[in-house]
């Protein structure tokens, strides 16, 4: 069963100067159920702009998109916001946790948003904390912790309410080394124990080696596919062989990005 | 682009953070404008508005005061201000420009908006003057309209006085920037909010104060006002600090730790958020609450004050026009008919008229208790028969009296009752036995200054001896609308010839006029320093807001990513403000209702309504401010942000 599902999705950009400019043309993707999907590209080759339009908040100019068979571009803003909410999860860069809320509160957010039960939300607030290992820090606050929990926290965030896709950028673009192999493990257990279906968009061939698969675009367009093998270490230096192919500049870490 | 430039692109690009302050120091200089020209205004300085002299130091001590508010208003604005522009400063700091440079910026666009202000102020302060001398003269009974002028005076008053003004704010806080490290300044956006924390200490301390000022307020009597109004001023004041301060946070703590509350759908943000709103505003709310009482209960006291005054008028002085005639059928002081057709012609026309027949008493000699003798002979008695008081009593619907035999009753509510009263009737000496002293006046006082009832069988054996032209006629008129017959009154007091004027009594309806012409004047002259203080608390909070705008757009963006529909966000927001705009007015109209139930048993009138309509207008405005407030924010949340 696949659950994101593109035909021809297109992205153009014009501005009042009559001048247009492609950022996506022509995507066809296709993501089964727990499936862990990476897309890679260099700077400026539409990677954020296609996260954009899977993450409903951009809309396509072509093509069309299914998430769990729903075309978001039929749904009125409301009703795109609780789609949002249900059926997808989000893992940013700059991992957007409310200071205001402790690491607790922040992960429960999307179902206290539903109106679960307070008892229900424990119930599912405990095994994703323990599996994250962040029982000990759910009563501090985000600046208690160090970055990596912070982002274990983002993910289980984006986890904890089931939804059918996990969208994650760059989620290891702020973290040091070490803390990024903890996230990228956590979100693998989390693909793998918990069949969380993933598309990760991401510049770095390290986290990439953690994807079942990889999808790489240039210039707005698809440029080839790999898929990973047994060993992750192969799979790392198929990804940068691919990468070397692939040219364009890579060593841009984007800015933070609200 | 030259260093001024800058400076203006600047407050173009902070528009929105400069607007609150731009058009709150516009208000001020409106203010300043309009008392400095009627001060200044020609006729006033020439002396053709009569009236003017008496308020003109009056406007002047309020000069003063909106001069003194304007100046820690704009510094408060300033410090603020400049304080959400940390991250700005150190980035100009960053690329190189120097200390005194980036003082020199800001001095600059302090200037600039100064000016701009002033030229708006003044300009709207000239098309609303005349506005504002009509309402004037038209409380100043000034017969011509005061003239529109626009003083030059005045306007290089306020021109150079606010310029002034600002300019030192500017040069003082100024100062302040850049003494810390570029590192610090960059990051002051993003410091970690800290926990919400308070003192259980100062939650009881709140809450006792609070108490004690309520309970001393509610149980406070004529005796006691003087010796708790300050301790109560006190009290009221820390626990309102520290109900903000420490029990707001109390209250939300707990609310957070009721999960069946907290964890129900937008609670969360809006209570998480809501912490640290109250906390961070603490001060401000403190202030506007505050204010926002003493306006309510300033306005109150004084509608009491009016209404008092009136029942004083009227206990002391039962009528309009009194006047007292030697002879039982003399009239050398008014005539009657005269009178009558004179009142009629001026549209007061007589609605009741009494007399009171009776006899002097001269020679007056009180002997107290103690058996001493003061001696009264400088005033002299009227002398009455009970069933003469008991008539004129029951008109004016006070209680009737029965005098004992061979006593007779003192009307002389000021001093302490004598044991008896000698004196000289007729030329005979008389003392009397004095059973009571009675408080009631049913009659104005004129020529006598006591007023001795006797029992009626003694009464009409004393007159009998009495010749009619030695006998005594005290004349009571009630005329129709009498507070405003001022004017008419007056017109039968010039028919009283000159020798016999100390015979009259008619000085009610103009001593009731003037209090209220005082009394409407200084609500007016309040009202307007009210509306200052008013619109500079609401543009306080709004201020506020929209220094935090920045963070919150970046949490809403956040929160729209991952799926909060509009409406939730507009419901986190709105009621948020609401909030943070409602709670100084409930908690200032509270004070001011403990205060009035305390001024209403002080007083012994009730003033209810009129509490309710100064609130309800209150509520109204500040309704008015909560939703231009939550509009704009709302407007500047949705906007979309840099690339995201």
């Amino acid at each position: 069963m696949s659950v994101l599902h593109t035909k021809g999705l297109g992205k153009i950009y014009s501005s009042k100067g009559n001048v247009s400019y492609k950022a996506l043309e022509d995507i066809d993707l296709k993501v089964e159920a727990g499936e862990f999907v990476g897309v890679m590209g260099p700077s400026g080759s539409g990677k954020t702009t296609l996260l954009n339009l899977l993450s409903t908040i951009d809309r396509p100019t072509s093509g069309e998109l299914e998430i769990n068979g729903v075309n978001p571009a039929r749904l009125n803003e409301r009703k795109l916001a609780l789609f949002r909410r249900r059926e997808l999860g989000f893992v940013f860069q700059d991992f957007n946790l409310l200071d205001t809320l402790s690491i607790k509160e922040n992960i429960i957010l999307p179902l206290v948003l539903e109106g679960v039960s307070p008892r229900q939300i424990d119930e599912k607030l405990r095994p994703i904390a323990e599996l994250l290992q962040i029982t000990a820090i759910l009563g501090k606050r985000t600046y208690e912790v160090s970055g990596g929990q912070k982002q274990r926290a983002a993910i289980a965030r984006a986890i904890i309410h089931q939804p059918s896709l996990v969208l994650a950028d760059e989620l290891t673009g702020n973290l040091d080394s070490k803390s990024a192999k903890d996230v990228m493990d956590s979100l693998k257990d989390m693909n793998e124990r918990l069949k969380a279906t993933v598309l990760m968009v991401t510049h770095d061939p390290f986290s990439a080696s953690y994807c079942q698969r990889i999808v790489f675009i240039k210039d707005g367009k698809f440029f080839s596919e790999i898929r990973r093998g047994s060993n992750r270490q192969a799979f790392f230096q198929q990804i940068l062989d691919a990468l070397s192919v692939l040219g364009g500049n890579f060593d841009d870490v984007p800015f933070a990005r609200a | 682009m030259t260093f001024r430039s800058l400076a203006l692109s600047n407050i173009r690009g902070n528009w929105r953070s400069y607007s609150a302050f731009f058009w709150s120091s516009v208000f001020s200089v409106i203010i300043f404008y309009m008392y400095a020209a009627f001060i200044y205004h020609p006729d006033v300085i020439n002396g053709n508005i009569m009236q003017a002299q008496k308020i003109r130091t009056g406007m002047q001590f309020c000069l003063y005061l909106i001069a003194v508010f304007s100046f820690l208003f704009v510094l408060y604005a300033n410090s603020a201000f400049l304080k959400t522009r940390k991250q700005e400063f150190g980035l100009f700091s960053l690329f190189g420009m120097t200390r005194s440079q980036l003082r020199r910026l800001v001095i600059y666009e302090n200037a600039a908006v100064a000016l701009l202000s002033l030229v708006t102020g003044i300009a709207i302060g000239m098309l609303f003057s005349k506005l504002f001398f009509m309402a004037l003269g038209a409380i100043l009974s000034v017969k011509d309209p005061i003239p529109f002028a626009a003083p030059i005076l005045a306007i290089a008053l306020t021109g150079i006085g606010f310029f002034a003004l600002s300019m030192g704010i500017a040069l003082l806080t100024s100062l302040r920037i850049g003494k810390s490290e570029i590192v610090d300044l960059l990051k002051a956006a993003r410091r970690p909010k800290g926990d919400l924390v308070f003192s259980k200490w100062l939650v009881v301390l709140a809450v006792l104060c609070l108490g004690a000022a309520y309970g001393m307020a509610l149980n406070m009597t004529v005796n006691t006002f003087l010796l708790l109004a300050l301790p109560i001023l006190i009290t009221v004041t820390i626990g309102t600090y520290f109900l903000f301060t420490q029990l707001s946070v109390l209250v939300i703590r707990f609310l957070q730790r009721k999960h069946s509350v907290f964890y129900n759908r937008t609670n969360m943000i809006i209570l998480s958020q809501l912490g640290y709103k109250l906390r961070d505003n603490a001060r401000i709310l403190f202030m506007v609450s505050i204010m926002s009482a003493v306006i309510l209960t300033a306005s109150g006291t004084f509608y009491l004050m009016q209404v008092g005054y009136k029942h004083v008028v009227t206990d002391f002085s039962p009528y309009t026009i009194a006047f007292v005639e030697r002879g039982l059928h003399a009239h050398e002081v008014v005539d009657p008919a005269q009178m009558a057709s004179i009142l009629e012609k001026n549209g007061h026309p007589v609605t009741r008229e009494d007399k009171l027949v009776g006899a002097e008493i001269t020679k007056l000699k009180f002997v107290t208790e103690d058996d001493q003798s003061h001696d009264y002979s400088h005033s002299k008695g009227f002398v009455i028969s009970a069933s003469a008081y008991n008539h004129n009593a029951a008109a004016l619907g006070l209680p009737a009296i029965a005098v004992e035999q061979d006593t007779v009753i003192m009307q002389a509510s000021w001093m302490k009752a004598p044991q008896s009263v000698q004196g000289v009737i007729n030329g005979k000496p008389v003392d009397f036995k004095v059973s009571e002293n009675i408080r009631t006046t049913i009659m104005n006082m004129t020529t006598h200054l006591f007023t001795i009832i006797m029992d009626d069988f003694a009464y009409s054996k004393m007159m009998a001896s009495i010749p009619e032209e030695k006998q005594i006629v005290a004349y009571g008129f009630e005329v129709k609308d009498w507070e405003s017959a001022a004017g008419a009154v007056d017109k039968v007091q010039q028919l009283v010839p000159e020798n016999k004027s100390d015979q009259t009594h008619m000085s009610r309806a103009s001593m009731y006029q003037d209090y209220i012409q005082n009394g409407n004047l200084t609500l007016f002259i309040g009202l307007f320093i009210s509306l200052l203080f008013f619109i500079a608390a609401g543009s306080l909070i709004y201020f506020k807001l929209f220094t935090e705008l920045q963070e919150d757009q970046q949490q809403f963006r956040a929160l729209k990513r991952i799926g909060m529909t509009l409406q939730e966000i507009k419901r986190i927001s709105v009621s948020q403000i609401a909030i943070v705009f409602y709670i100084p007015c409930v908690v200032g109209t509270i004070h001011a209702l403990v205060a009035m139930k305390a001024l209403d048993t002080l007083m012994d009138s009730s003033v209810w309504l009129y509490s309710f309509v100064v609130i309800g207008i209150f509520i109204i405005m500040q309704t008015f401010y909560f939703i231009i407030a939550s509009v704009s924010y709302m407007k500047s949340i949705n906007r979309p942000g840099p690339a995201s």
